[in-house]
């Protein structure tokens, strides 16, 4: 099995190609699942995060190993279906507030978030408070994560807060908020659970406000 | 009145317009509008270097050509001369002479690009902000050459795509202010419209706000007076935008 090492590698170092030949092989070996998951592609998706924060890594070479991972998981998935497990992932819902159609911060959160092991549910752009919490119900979702590039929209995200209270189901999930006009303080003052600077950060923030364990 | 503008260079032919028909005295300096691409500490240090030397020169206010851009505008503080500056989201709300017409159109048409003169005359940045740039720093200014050899060319549709920030934009609107006599700008804006296969529309420009801006004609509702001693903040309001008074 020494050779599921290079599955780490492949992904830290974005080979999509490499990393499809490898869970392949040990799918054909009848290698655990969950043991390609959570003990060498998270682990890989984790140093991403944390060389991205670093300035180590460029988005392009997150994007990379955001696709190695994904062409993994299109094999993996299906199988961890047709085992008829109970799901257990944690959902997270991702958008960009409505009105707003900028996409790349949230789609590097949504990378980043699958990396750390949890069910994103892309809702993609110009998303209504309305749509938030339609795909919050349907998945049990537990994290919502929304993003604005505008100070034109980012009045959007209270908006949306704003309807999860009326909904009644605000304090059933942590909403993280980020983009390039959003502040700490904004957060705050709108009523968000947190906010980050960056899409790693904020994998690590959902994780420690969910209490998921951290490495 | 003697005042100090220092303004984003996207307003320069509307404010040369505007000063011409002012009785005030206008010392003005225009900025390079890619200090956009800086962060927001970038962009406000550069802003602050001006407003610093300006201060000290007994001027009855400086007046800034900015929106929020952002958050560059976040902890600005007055020292000896107040600071006036429009309340405006960004230039395109500043060029349309209302935030509220901005906000209109923009919920009616979101992804919309804006064009006006300034914006297309000053399209390419100085190599000393280029190189301190938020895509430089994140890897986004990579020509496609730099991807096919970093990455594979079999990895370049996907890295474009994913690294394209206009990819659902749908629309393209020029806003005629009236500097554009023989529409040069305004067809070459509509031929990129047609390039990315986007509808187009013109929007009636409106510089009064700008005029009030060098007449002295500050109300209350279309800019934010920031007198020595205040600090800029960021409020959760529909302007985003609070003036304190530090604690002394």
């Amino acid at each position: 099995m020494d050779y599921l090492e290079n599955l780490h590698d492949a992904v830290l170092k974005g080979n999509p190609t490499i990393a499809v030949e490898i869970t392949e092989r040990a799918l054909k070996e009848k290698i655990d699942p969950h043991i390609l998951i959570n003990e060498y592609m998270i682990r890989a998706m984790d140093e991403v995060g944390a060389r991205f924060e670093r300035f180590e890594y460029f988005i392009p070479q997150l994007l990379m190993s955001a696709k190695a991972m994904k062409g993994a998981m299109a094999l993996i998935r299906p199988l961890l279906i047709s085992e008829g497990e109970e799901d257990t992932s944690i959902y997270a819902i991702t958008g960009t507030v409505k009105g707003d159609v900028h996409d790349i911060g949230k789609n590097l959160l949504g990378a980043l978030l699958e990396g750390g092991g949890f069910r994103v549910v892309d809702l993609g752009t110009n998303v209504s408070p309305e749509q938030f919490i339609e795909a919050v119900k349907t998945h049990k979702a537990k994290l919502v994560c929304m993003s604005a590039l505008l100070t034109t929209t980012m009045p959007g995200m209270k908006t949306t807060i704003d309807a999860f209270k009326d909904a009644g189901i605000r304090d059933e999930v942590i909403m993280l908020v980020g983009g390039a006009p959003v502040t700490h303080h904004f957060a705050k003052d709108i009523g968000a659970d947190g906010y980050k600077d960056n899409a790693s950060a904020g994998v690590v923030l959902a994780k420690e406000l969910l209490g998921i364990g951290q490495k | 009145m003697n005042f100090k503008l220092i303004s984003c260079e996207v307003f320069k032919q509307e404010l040369i317009h505007c000063i011409d028909k002012t009785s005030n005295n206008i010392d003005t300096e225009f900025i390079a509008k890619g200090i956009h691409d800086l962060n927001s500490e970038g962009m406000q240090s550069r802003i602050v270097k001006s407003i610093q030397k300006a201060d000290q020169k007994g001027f009855d206010a400086i007046l800034l050509g900015y929106g929020l851009c952002n958050t560059w505008i976040y902890g600005l503080a007055a020292k000896k001369t107040p600071l006036i500056i429009p309340r405006s989201h960004d230039c395109i709300g500043v060029l349309l002479g209302s935030k509220q017409k901005y906000l209109d159109y923009y919920f009616e048409n979101p992804g919309t690009y804006f064009q006006s003169v300034g914006w297309m005359e000053n399209t390419e940045n100085e190599p000393s902000i280029k190189k301190r740039s938020l895509q430089k720093l994140y890897g986004m200014d990579m020509s496609q050459e730099e991807i096919k050899s970093e990455y594979g060319e079999e990895n370049l549709d996907y890295l474009n795509d994913a690294l394209d920030q206009t990819k659902h934009y749908s629309n393209m609107a020029f806003i005629d202010t009236g500097m554009d006599s023989d529409s040069h700008f305004q067809n070459h804006a509509k031929s990129k419209a047609e390039k990315n296969k986007w509808t187009f529309d013109v929007l009636k420009g409106n510089i009064n706000l700008l005029q009030n801006l060098v007449n002295g004609h500050w109300s209350d509702s279309e800019f934010l007076i920031i007198n020595p001693g205040a600090v800029v903040q960021q409020s959760i309001d529909e302007d985003l935008v609070t003036v304190t008074k530090p604690k002394s």
